[in-house]
């Protein structure tokens, strides 16, 4: 099972992320909606979907 | 005497929301030239039942088969679709039936979950052709429309084309009629190609003495092209360009023998390898009877109307540098507004309907103050949206009498905020006509749609962004200063479509066409270079909806049907409550285990080991969650209760056991008895559940998205420092050790990252941390 903490942990180990957290008084969980890609022009396109 | 028959097709896919309003012009017209008429949407007809229970089981084992045929590289994705499948052909059919009702207006709940299955089905039938994307917009599989001879290669096969696949078990019905004389199918866009040349072959092999003739907007720029004879011929007699409405009873007349006067727009073959193209005339709109839409299964179309289409107008005032509309619809022309209304009032009091889309290119200020006059003085109650553009007559005053007549949505083509780029597109907008219109619009209680484009040639980033800035202002403020929730924006990328003004003169514009590919003889859009400013690449990076928009689960990715404009119109016209784009779940109960209890999958969780044996796939339909586990819990499978001791067997690690039991638990995919534990003995327990980091910020915030759900939330430093924590489950203790945070704030964000299952959070007897040791 990858839970990909690997990958995060190459960018921002525990200790770099702790050190950042010492000053973020944060509680916050926002839930992100994405926004929408498609328009009247997206029939002419292989578009990516969202 | 007899009367001959026409049948007239609307291929897939179009619009599954509500009817395409070309059959039933046709329909209208034939009628009144005295023959029979039989009208198909085969693209409703097809969907529906490709997206029903019966024609999802039908699927199945086709798409079971494909397992063993595709790509490595593809069969996680492949394998993902196939845990869903089965729960999708159980649910599908209550899905459908409750999106058809107008009593989901009032359930947003219901709503969710519904357009959640819809979207899961998708993907089941995606899955079961290769390379085939089924999206309800474009339907883009493993044949090109952009090449004929892809086109009539996918003609020839049942297998690998969906639309031939559903036509030899679902065949066109009446093709043995003795009276049918002529097919007419007509083709708007260019996802409609590969099935109206599928269709034309069907009706071809078993009556090739019936005329095939095609029309439609693709047909007009298809046919523009050609020199020499084509190979659609083979299937397709002949094509009309432009319009069809005194084409079509001149054709029939010429077929039957009645008459032979010249065809406006004909295009056929001279037999000698040539063509025969006749000149297209314009036809009278004044002149056309009310649309006529028998026959059609308007209570099929995936929105609960019917939302009956209408025209007040023909083709487009403007000559935008961008578009082609008036290159295949001919000059512009109005219907009187009191015949609009008429057709609406017709109409209403025919199939029981009170909504109406006008599917006008574009209404102009004529138009909509003359329909909204004639609604108001008329006293009609009726509901209808249509597209326009910014203007300074777009006023107080109209927009009130648009609210009173019953509109409930304007889209609008606001395509830039700014007048250089607006100046070079030719759009004839005034950015400072823009604001007084939003304005008007909102403060009469009429919701907007934005239609943005980002990358028109010359266009600056900074020029982009200020668009999209000034959209998501005007929905922002659509909520809060207006309450109007119902508004919305799209933002698509410039497509250089090759029969619009720049298509047709680069050079003014400081763009190089870029040739479309070997044997792309049906491109009609191009890629491009150009001279400055945004290039193609960018546009798309910038209108791809933002950071983290792949990941999920492959049926995750899948259309949400809530993002028709059908649907928003509705939603406005019943002022309901705006459904969610997820699930949400119940909370599940917290995870209590002891070295004693038991657990077992819950009802509705279905499961299938992976073709490797590595994983096992558990699909929870509560909360639409894809979870992947290792294989020591397939003994969960068998649908009984287990032991916790049992299955801490399998692991190296109890603390790996426990975290997975944990997140099977938070998901609402277990249900468990804790056997003797009591309160006072628990350990609080966290487990991360897995998510990929994306959009990450030197302030060490960054967006986590759920493989397993499709969720996304942005989480600060503190935050994602936690989740990193518990990546192999850990203690309270342990998490204020290590993350030295504040206890309050700690404790505050573990509760809310557990509710947004973020993290699984568990009571644990201390001895099931120890347990394979203990139970050796």
């Amino acid at each position: 099972m990858n839970l990909n903490h690997e990958e995060s942990a190459q960018e921002l180990d525990a200790d770099k992320l702790a050190a950042l957290a010492e000053t973020d008084e944060s509680t916050a969980v926002e839930p992100v909606t994405p926004k929408r890609a498609n328009s009247k022009y997206a029939l002419l396109q292989d578009g990516a979907d969202n | 005497m007899h009367q001959p028959r026409i049948l007239l097709i609307n291929p897939p896919i179009w619009n599954v929301y509500a009817p395409h309003l070309a059959v039933p012009l046709l329909a209208a017209v034939m009628r009144r030239h005295g023959w029979q008429v039989s009208s198909l949407d085969l693209s409703i007809e097809q969907t529906d039942w490709l997206l029903s229970s019966e024609g999802l089981a039908e699927l199945l084992p086709k798409a079971e088969r494909r397992l063993g045929e595709i790509p490595a590289q593809e069969r996680r994705a492949h394998e993902e679709i196939l845990a869903v499948f089965g729960d999708t052909v159980q649910r599908m059919d209550a899905a459908r039936a409750a999106l058809k009702s107008r009593d989901i207006l009032a359930a947003p709940d219901a709503f969710t979950e519904a357009a959640t299955v819809v979207r899961n089905g998708l993907s089941c039938v995606s899955a079961s052709f290769p390379g085939l994307k089924f999206d309800l917009r474009g339907n883009f599989s493993c044949f090109s429309h952009r090449r004929s001879d892809s086109v009539l290669e996918a003609a020839g096969s049942a297998d690998r084309n969906v639309y031939g696949w559903a036509l030899e078990r679902r065949p066109i019905p009446g093709l043995d009629d003795a009276d049918l004389a002529v097919v007419g199918i007509s083709v708007s866009a260019d996802t409609q190609l590969i099935a109206a040349l599928t269709t034309a072959r069907h009706i071809k092999l078993r009556r090739p003495d019936v005329h095939v003739v095609m029309g439609g907007n693709l047909t007009t720029r298809m046919v523009s092209r050609w020199t020499e004879e084509h190979p659609f011929f083979a299937y397709v007699d002949s094509f009309v360009s432009y319009e069809g409405e005194d084409a079509l009873p001149a054709l029939c007349d010429r077929i039957t023998g009645a008459d032979d006067r010249t065809i406006p727009g004909l295009l056929e073959r001279d037999g000698r390898g040539g063509l025969l193209r006749n000149p297209a005339a314009m036809v009278d709109v004044s002149d056309l009877p009310t649309p006529d839409f028998d026959g059609l299964p308007l209570d099929r179309y995936f929105a609960p109307g019917p939302v009956l289409p209408l025209q007040a107008s023909r083709s487009c005032a403007w000559d935008c540098a961008f578009c082609s509309i008036p290159f295949a619809s001919n000059k512009f022309r109005i219907r009187k507004p009191e015949q609009v209304v008429h057709d609406m009032a017709t109409l209403a009091a025919k199939h029981g309907s009170d909504s109406f889309m006008f599917v006008d290119e574009i209404m102009t200020l004529t138009s909509l103050r003359g329909v909204s006059r004639e609604l108001n003085d008329g006293g009609h109650d009726l509901f209808w949206y249509g597209e326009t553009r910014f203007s300074k007559g777009l006023d107080d005053e109209l927009a009130s009498a648009l609210r009173r007549s019953g509109c409930r949505r304007l889209d609008l083509g606001l395509e830039s905020y700014n007048q250089r780029v607006l100046d070079l597109m030719r759009k004839g907008t005034k950015v400072a006509d823009i604001e007084p219109s939003l304005q008007a619009l909102l403060g009469n209680k009429v919701p907007v749609h934005l239609f943005c484009m980002t990358g028109f040639p010359g266009e600056t980033r900074e020029e982009a962004l200020r668009t999209q800035e000034f959209a998501d202002q005007a929905l922002q403020r659509s909520v809060e200063e207006f309450d109007v929730p119902y508004s919305t924006a799209a933002n698509g990328p410039f497509i250089l479509d090759v029969l619009s003004p720049v298509g047709e003169r680069p050079d003014l514009f400081g763009v190089e066409l870029i040739p479309p590919g070997e044997g792309e003889d049906l491109a009609f859009d191009l890629d491009y270079t150009v001279a400055e400013g945004l290039t193609q690449q960018d546009a798309a990076e910038l209108t791809s909806g933002g950071p983290g928009g792949s990941a999920g689960a492959a049926f995750h990715r899948g259309t949400w049907i809530g993002d028709a404009e059908e649907w928003s119109f509705l939603w406005a016209l019943a002022e309901s409550e705006l459904p969610a784009r997820r699930l949400t779940a119940p909370a599940a109960p917290r995870l209590l285990m002891d070295t004693t209890g038991v657990v077992r999958l819950a009802p509705g969780v279905q499961g299938r080991v992976s073709a490797d044996g590595t994983g096992l796939l558990l699909h929870v339909p509560s909360c639409d969650a894809l979870l992947d586990v290792p294989s020591q819990w397939s003994p969960l499978l068998d649908g009984r209760a287990h032991g916790a001791a049992d299955l801490w067997r399998a692991f190296e690690s109890p603390r790996t056991a426990a975290a997975t039991l944990a997140r099977l638990a938070a998901h609402g995919a277990v249900t468990f008895e804790a056997g003797a534990f009591g309160e006072q003995e628990h350990t609080p327990w966290y487990a991360a559940q897995p998510h990929d980091v994306l959009d990450a910020r030197p302030d060490g915030s960054c967006l986590l998205v759920s493989a397993e759900t499709g969720q996304r939330v942005r989480v600060s430093a503190a935050g994602r420092l936690l989740w990193l924590l518990t990546a192999d489950g850990a203690s309270e203790a342990e998490l204020a050790d290590r993350s030295r945070l504040p206890a309050a704030q700690r404790r505050l964000l573990l509760e809310n990252l557990a509710g947004h299952r973020v993290i699984a959070a568990a009571s644990l007897a201390p001895g099931l941390l120890e347990l394979p040791r203990v139970a050796a």
